[in-house]
């Protein structure tokens, strides 16, 4: 069973379809006792940074995920915002602490001076999916859908990060560590390729 | 690398597709899932929305239908109409859309779009203008649907919706929508040219070519079309394949 965070703003109800869609056993909840107990967590998300750790806290949730990740060392993804989450800070809406289950790791902007337009969106594609077990089966065209301002930065180096190509500069779209993976694309918005890529995260 | 998207736009009157021609004489098209099934199947890059009577007729999005065809799509949906307030956008974005689109609203109240922005994150807003050429080459931009003149300044207008928080813009030229003979370059140049956030040209697209040149000449970072689709034999693969042998990035698997 995946326990989806309802992290209570973003397009849950497209990432709740495509788990559907790929056959997983998913609950949405924003129990602290549900995490507690959860073999398997999903935190999704559009949306803000701050707003969204805010949440987290006053659903009393941020120590029951960190414990998952961290302790209990349950398979924990997150999509997007929840990609970011998983840092220990974001300099979104000025300086915000994060979920820090990446340690060290930093959510910065974009650049304008290193991209051509921001926000990055549409269709990209990773530039390798080597050392990241969720994109086995994954091909042949490695395109998925990219719609964010800010992006995960200080990453620890035993982590397999991927990347894409934007303007000639690289993207952190992906993040694969022990037990935590990250996609800063939307899977669930990314047809074929994204669906398989949940469907490796419920089968793992 | 980035690729150019090609995007379909759906009209709806209620619950019926429906195509218009220089926003009027409208032609009804039937079932919005079976439109957005097809859309899907065939893998298309992302799907615009846009319910082009709530705001004249005063309701607000119609949430039953955007849940319905949301279902439908595992790709990018963007929806309009009707929506004038932050809690309309994020019950739209619960029903299953990615991205809000904005216009008579913005031109009421445009800080709705730091409002929405704010909550949302700019990628998620995209705000939507509907321009007709005078006589005289300037250009008007409208409101409801193209009903009504407003004394908006064009470029003026742009920049103040990217810096009221519109992460894309999606510019429309009702002298052109429906003929399929061409986007109006000239306006979707000066929009883009405006702008750092994603342009979306729309209005005018009759054939691959008119892409090609909405990107290449109109500096638009992305293309949207209705009646082509509708109406043609083209579809928006045949559109990226002619892209993709002129050097543009597109996604073909």
């Amino acid at each position: 069973m995946i326990c989806v965070i309802d992290t209570g703003v973003g397009n849950i109800s497209s990432a709740l379809r495509a788990l559907k869609k790929v056959g997983a056993e998913f609950q949405l909840t924003s129990d602290p006792r549900v995490v507690e107990s959860a073999e398997k967590i999903l935190v999704p998300g559009v949306g803000a940074f701050s707003s969204a750790m805010g949440r987290l806290a006053s659903a009393n949730l941020i120590s029951p995920l960190r414990q998952a990740a961290l302790e209990r060392k349950v398979p924990f993804l997150g999509i997007c915002l929840g990609m970011q989450l998983l840092a220990e800070s974001s300099e979104e809406g000025g300086m915000s602490e994060g979920l820090g289950v990446l340690p060290h790791s930093k959510v910065k902007q974009l650049e304008l001076s290193n991209y051509p337009k921001i926000p990055h969106m549409g269709w990209n594609n990773l530039e390798s999916i080597e050392g990241h077990p969720l994109f086995a089966g994954v091909g042949p065209g490695l395109d998925f859908y990219f719609v964010h301002s800010y992006q995960v930065q200080a990453i620890p180096n035993d982590a397999s990060i991927l990347y894409c190509n934007y303007g000639g500069h690289p993207v952190v779209s992906a993040v694969a560590r022990k037990n935590i993976f990250g996609a800063q694309f939307h899977p669930e918005k990314s047809q074929k390729n994204g669906l398989k890529f949940l469907e490796n995260f419920w089968k793992l | 690398m980035l690729k150019t998207r090609v995007m379909p736009v759906v009209l709806l009157t209620g619950y019926n597709v429906v195509k218009s021609q220089k926003f009027s004489t409208f032609r009804t098209l039937g079932n919005p899932i079976t439109v957005s099934r097809i859309y899907d199947a065939r893998g298309v890059d992302e799907m615009i929305l846009l319910d082009i009577r709530a705001t004249s007729e005063g309701r607000g999005p119609r949430l039953d239908i955007i849940s319905d065809i949301a279902g439908e799509c595992f790709m990018p949906l963007t929806v309009g109409g009707g929506i004038h307030r932050l809690d309309q956008a994020l019950e739209v974005i619960r029903k299953g859309a990615d991205k809000v689109a904005v216009n008579t609203a913005a031109i009421e109240r445009p800080e709705l779009l730091k409002e929405l922005s704010q909550e949302l994150g700019v990628q998620a807003v995209v705000a939507s203008i509907d321009v007709r050429k005078e006589s005289d080459g300037c250009y008007l931009v409208m409101s409801h649907s193209g009903k009504k003149e407003t004394t908006l300044v064009l470029l003026d207008w742009v920049k103040k919706l990217e810096q009221m928080g519109a992460g894309e813009i999606l510019i429309n030229s009702i002298d052109r929508d429906g003929e399929m003979k061409g986007y109006d370059l000239e306006l979707i140049k000066m929009v883009s040219e405006a702008v750092s956030v994603p342009v979306i040209a729309c209005g005018g697209a009759g054939s691959p070519q008119d892409c090609l040149l909405a990107l290449q000449e109109g500096g638009a970072n992305a293309v949207a079309a209705a009646s082509m689709f509708h109406f043609t034999g083209t579809t928006p693969l045949m559109v990226k394949e002619h892209l993709s042998r002129n050097g543009i990035a597109v996604r073909l698997a």
